[in-house]
């Protein structure tokens, strides 16, 4: 598998090459942007497409002497990818990309406080005030949101304090219990959790905010589609454009931009239950969305 | 040939069988199917209600099992038990197969020997949980299918069913389809009865229209009640029965007619008949009169002049004797003693002539003594053996019946000798004044003869036509090697004379 991600890692490179005798004359603005992914799949493709796209119009604008040092620019594409380029032994600058913020946190204090200071990302889920703003604009009116959050969900609650109620759950502890815990809060924001969120129990999640009459906002439209409230979502063009943008700002002002949560988004709501919950979806709720600023191509 | 049982039934019970056969099997048929098919129906909607049941209960109780929150339900699953008779009992088990919950119902009479079981599978529903498998997160709608997760059975729902409430429902809903069934075998059975009566009281009708017809009664009313094979056949009846009147009448004017004529011929011919015999007495008669006159010229006259020849010729011998010897004179005795051999030998045939003409015995004996005589005269001739009976007084017979019965149990006689070889005859007469009847019966142990197939001879037709003149009857008694009998009676009075 990992010989498979290395010859996918050069096979982009590869696409990217002949970006870099842009400006053959003078080393010092030269640099390669390095795509890296971790498997082979169609969406990864299409990812890793688009993206090639929108980062070689940016290969002739690095200048400085920190860019000319650390010449390669990792962009990895989901977190194998990511746990791939931190346990390279180069300095280069790491953005990743579709990666929640729970995975990327994970792999950034499992590296090297060097490599940890050149990695940033766009994390995959959705913004938590974003959410938040969705939930105000469904239920119109001032709703108790309470969270669930791991072991390894610490810088999440860090961004939730004071706008969503943190239930922490501990390693063995039971889901159900948990979730009677948060019975009195109307809303549920989900947030990528591996030590919270299971395909065995997400389905008995989702019944039993449904049986406490708590709309549940999820982190992908899929969850959405499988029976949480509503969600904003970004599209892969949303999260390339972003990091895209993070790229051209790092190239133009040499700085690493921290990591944040997506910037461009758009918003799905599941009418059905939004029916069930009693809930009178407006349209400005349904048209929450930011859309990146058109590119082109 | 055996009669089969249905051949000796009228057309109506034939009708009313044939009518009600194909009903009363289709009524046997749809009441056997009904009840089968209300048992199937208990049995299949029981399977598969008991194994919705099972199912549904163990869609909804997934999260109960997992939450543990069985209290809950037990609620649902009790009132469902109670709501349900069809229900006997539930339970929910867990993945050990250890009871968890069971209730049992209250109202349910009786168990099925099985349960309806189905997993409480713990359901994966697929969505990216952001997990750190390798793949992106991507967070917008994903076109990839979902893969396979397999689902992990977390206890088990048993649903034990009681059919007896169903049962009830379909019995009674089979005993309305068997009123139905039998109210339609009954309207069946009076279509199939005004059917059959449709066709037996014109039949009927027609029956006894021809009864009487064989009865002889041909003027028969029989009105044309009803169309078809059956009204055609009540106007043929009524047509025939207005022919055969007409040809009745025809044919009594005919007889009528023909009975006339007969009477007419009869009256003929019994006019005739009594000229014949009046005719046969009369020519037996003049035949016997002949025969007498005949009788006594040959005994007077004949007889007489052989008697004087006879004296000529013993004149001429004794003159010859007289005349001395001679060769001339020995051969005129011979001729002399010649001559009077041969007169007494005409002489004695003149005899058996008279006696043959005209038996003066019967006047000199009478009936009686005359039959003696024959007898004695064929006894000593013939082998055959005579014997005679009589009875009565024979003295006042009149002469013709005499003649008639000599001439007829003559000629019975004539016959047993030439023609019966018989080794014994009996002659009987016997003369009835009570009866005012003459019986003559002559019998015999001869060979004799077949009186349906022998023809008669000359003998028999005189016997018979010497009988009929006299107005008697004569019969004949015989078969072959048996005899014959010869039975005559004829009346003492005779009939009167043709003028």
């Amino acid at each position: 598998v990992r010989a498979l991600r290395c010859i996918a890692a050069l096979g982009l490179a590869a696409l990217l090459a002949p970006a870099a005798p842009a400006a053959p004359a003078d080393p010092v603005r030269g640099f390669r942007f390095h795509i890296v992914t971790g498997d082979d799949s169609a969406q990864t493709r299409r990812i890793a497409e688009d993206l090639y796209k929108r980062l070689a119009p940016l290969s002739a604008m690095f200048r400085t002497e920190l860019a000319q040092r650390r010449r390669l620019v990792y962009i990895a594409i989901g977190p194998a990818a990511l746990r791939d380029v931190a346990h390279r032994s180069d300095d280069c600058v790491v953005i990743s990309a579709f990666t929640s913020s729970q995975v990327w946190h994970a792999v950034a204090a499992a590296a090297t406080p060097a490599r940890a200071a050149a990695m940033t990302a766009v994390y995959a889920e959705p913004a938590p005030a974003d959410q938040l703003r969705l939930v105000a604009l469904l239920y119109r009116r001032p709703v108790s949101v309470a969270a669930i959050l791991g072991a390894d969900g610490a810088h999440l609650k860090r961004v939730l304090r004071g706008s969503a109620q943190v239930e922490e759950m501990a390693p063995g502890d039971d889901i159900n219990r948990v979730l009677n815990r948060i019975a009195p809060n109307e809303v549920l924001l989900a947030m990528p959790d591996s030590g919270v969120y299971s395909a065995e129990n997400v389905r008995n999640i989702l019944l039993s905010t449904y049986r406490h009459k708590q709309g549940v906002i999820g982190f992908s439209a899929d969850m959405v589609k499988a029976g949480a409230l509503a969600t904003t979502y970004s599209d892969i063009e949303d999260i390339n454009a972003q990091v895209a943008e993070m790229a051209a700002a790092f190239v133009a002002s040499g700085e690493l931009a921290p990591p944040q949560f997506p910037r461009y988004f758009s918003t799905i709501v599941n009418e059905g239950v939004a029916r069930s919950l009693d809930i009178e979806v407006g349209a400005d709720a349904k048209k929450f969305a930011r859309r990146p600023p058109a590119t082109p191509r | 040939m055996k009669a089969r049982f249905w051949e000796s039934w009228s057309i109506g019970t034939r009708m009313i069988f044939i009518t009600m056969l194909p009903v009363v099997f289709l009524f046997s048929s749809f009441v056997w199917y009904s009840w089968y098919s209300h048992r199937a129906q208990v049995a299949e909607e029981l399977a598969e209600r008991g194994r919705i049941l099972a199912r549904a209960l163990a869609e909804t109780s997934e999260y109960n099992v997992i939450s543990g929150n069985l209290s809950d339900l037990r609620l649902t699953i009790n009132g469902l038990v109670q709501s349900d008779k069809s229900i006997y009992r539930i339970d929910v088990v867990d993945a050990a197969h250890k009871g968890a919950i069971s209730v049992s119902s209250q109202f349910a009479a009786d168990a099925e020997p099985h349960y309806y079981e189905a997993p409480i599978k713990k359901q994966v529903i697929w969505v990216n949980l952001f997990s750190d498998n390798g793949s992106p997160h991507v967070s917008g709608p994903s076109d990839a299918k979902p893969p396979t997760q397999p689902a992990e059975v977390v206890g088990w729902v048993r649903v034990t069913m009681s059919p007896s409430n169903m049962l009830d429902k379909q019995a009674r809903r089979f005993q309305v389809e068997l009123a139905m069934a039998a109210l339609a075998l009954a309207v069946s059975g009076a279509l199939a009865w005004f059917l059959a009566r449709s066709l037996t009281v014109p039949l009927r009708s027609s029956i006894g229209a021809l009864r009487q017809i064989r009865g002889g009664d041909y003027r028969v009313q029989l009105p044309v009640t009803t169309g078809g094979e059956i009204g055609e056949l009540q106007e043929s009846i009524g047509e025939m029965s207005l022919a055969l009147d007409q040809s009745k009448q025809h044919l009594e004017n005919k007889v009528a007619e023909r009975t006339r004529d007969l009477v007419e011929s009869r009256n003929e011919a019994l006019k005739a008949d009594a000229d014949k015999r009046k005719l046969i007495q009369k020519v037996n008669s003049i035949v016997e009169d002949e025969r007498r006159s005949i009788a006594i010229e040959i005994h007077d006259e004949l007889n007489a002049s052989l008697i004087a020849a006879r004296l000529e010729s013993q004149s001429i011998l004794q003159l010859a004797d007289k005349a001395g010897a001679g060769p001339a004179i020995e051969q005129i005795k011979h001729k002399s003693q010649a001559i009077t051999k041969l007169t007494l030998d005409l002489y004695a045939s003149g005899r058996r002539l008279v006696r043959r003409l005209r038996p003066e015995v019967l006047d000199m004996l009478g009936l009686h003594g005359a039959v003696e005589e024959m007898m004695r005269h064929y006894d000593s001739g013939s082998g055959c053996r005579f014997e005679f009976h009589s009875e009565g007084d024979f003295s006042q017979l009149e002469n013709e019946l005499a003649i008639s019965a000599y001439r007829i149990v003559q000629e019975a006689l004539s016959n047993v000798i030439k023609h019966a070889t018989a080794t014994r005859a009996q002659v009987s007469l016997v003369l009835s004044s009570a009866e005012n009847m003459l019986r003559i019966e002559v019998a015999d142990d001869g060979a004799g003869f077949d009186p349906g197939t022998a023809s008669a001879g000359i003998g028999i037709i005189g016997m018979r036509e010497r009988v009929y003149a006299l107005n008697g009857t004569i019969t004949f008694s015989s078969g072959p090697d048996s005899g014959t009998v010869v039975a005559i009676a004829l009346p003492l009075k005779a009939p009167t004379d043709v003028s």
